[in-house]
C-alpha cells in the first residue's frame, strides 16, 4: 500500500516532531491529538514509536497542569488505552503519587481512570495503587465526575 | 501513470513540504540570530502541518489505511473517530471525481413553482 511506504518515508519526521513538540501536541487537541492518537494505537504503522512515545508522553506530563488541561486529558486517555507501553512508563513514573500528581483534580481523575481500563498488569497495578486513596476518592466521587469514573474499577 | 511512480510523486510531494517548512524555518533562525534569539526555540517543520486541522489529514490518511486486511478493528475505531472529517474520500479519488453538483430537491421545487406559474400564465 502507498500509505505505508509513505509513512516510513516520513517516519523519523514524525519521530522528531513527536521528540520535539510532545506537549504541544497534547495541548492542542483536534488534529494534533488524533494524530497522536494514530501514531500509538492498534494497528499502527510505526512500529518503533514504543521506543519513544512513552518516554516523550512522560516528559511532557511534567507540567502537573497537562492532566488538567481541557485538550490534553482527552488525548492523554486515548493513548493510555490504545497504547499499554505508555500506560505503564506513566505508572512507572508515578508510580507512588498516582493520585496526588495525575488525580488531584477531575479531568485527571478521568486520566487515572483510563489506566485502570485495560485489563493488563499495569492497570491492575494502578488499581492497587488507588484502592490506598480509596475514601478519598469515595468523598470526591459525590462532587467530582472523574472520581465516580475511577471509583467503578476500584 | 502506475503505482510506483504515485507513490515517487506522493513522496517528492512530502519532501517539498518538509522541505519548505525547513527554508522557512531557516529563513526564521537568521532573522532570530540577527535579533540575537535562540535558534533552538524554532519548532519543527512539521508542527504546524499536524496541527493544522486540513494538512493534518494527508498524516491521518497514510497512518490509517482502511483498506489494509490486518486493520481491520483500526478500521472500525477509523469509522467511529474520522466521520467528521471524511477521511475514507482521501482513500477513494473516484469519489472526489464526481460531479460535486447536484440541484437540490429546495431548487427543484422552487423551478418547478416557476413553471407552474409560467403555465398558469
Amino acid at each position: 500500500m502507498p500509505q505505508n511506504e509513505l509513512t516510513q518515508f516520513v517516519a523519523d519526521n514524525f519521530k522528531e516532531l513527536v521528540e520535539q513538540h510532545c506537549a504541544e501536541l497534547l495541548t492542542s487537541g483536534g488534529a494534533a491529538g488524533r494524530f497522536l492518537r494514530a501514531i500509538s494505537g492498534e494497528g499502527r504503522k510505526l512500529n518503533d514509536c514504543d521506543d519513544y512515545l512513552p518516554k516523550c508522553v512522560v516528559e511532557a506530563c511534567q507540567s502537573e497542569s497537562i492532566f488538567d488541561h481541557t485538550h490534553a486529558h482527552k488525548t492523554l486517555q486515548k493513548i493510555i488505552e490504545a497504547n499499554a507501553a505508555v500506560s505503564a512508563a506513566m505508572f512507572g513514573a508515578y508510580k507512588t503519587n498516582l493520585m496526588t500528581k495525575i488525580g488531584s483534580t477531575n479531568r485527571g481523575a478521568f486520566v487515572l481512570a483510563s489506566m485502570c481500563k485495560n485489563n493488563d498488569e499495569t492497570s491492575k497495578n494502578v488499581v492497587k495503587e488507588m484502592v490506598k486513596s480509596k475514601k478519598d476518592i469515595e468523598k470526591r466521587a459525590k462532587k467530582e465526575k472523574g472520581c465516580e469514573v475511577l471509583l467503578k474499577f476500584l | 501513470m502506475c503505482t510506483d511512480d504515485t507513490v515517487q510523486l506522493q513522496k517528492s510531494v512530502l519532501n517539498e513540504l518538509v522541505s519548505d517548512a525547513s527554508k522557512e524555518k531557516k529563513n526564521n533562525n537568521k532573522m532570530i540570530i540577527e535579533e540575537e534569539a535562540l535558534v533552538s526555540d524554532s519548532p519543527h517543520p512539521l508542527l504546524p502541518l499536524v496541527t493544522s486541522q486540513n494538512a493534518c489529514k494527508l498524516f491521518l490518511w497514510m497512518l490509517y489505511d482502511s483498506a489494509d486486511g490486518e486493520n481491520k478493528d483500526l478500521t472500525g475505531a477509523c469509522k467511529t473517530d474520522f466521520d467528521p472529517w471524511e477521511i475514507e474520500l482521501l482513500g477513494t479519488p473516484s469519489v472526489n471525481e464526481e460531479p460535486t453538483f447536484k440541484k437540490s430537491t429546495t431548487t427543484k421545487k422552487v423551478s418547478e413553482r416557476a413553471s407552474e406559474r409560467a403555465g398558469m400564465k
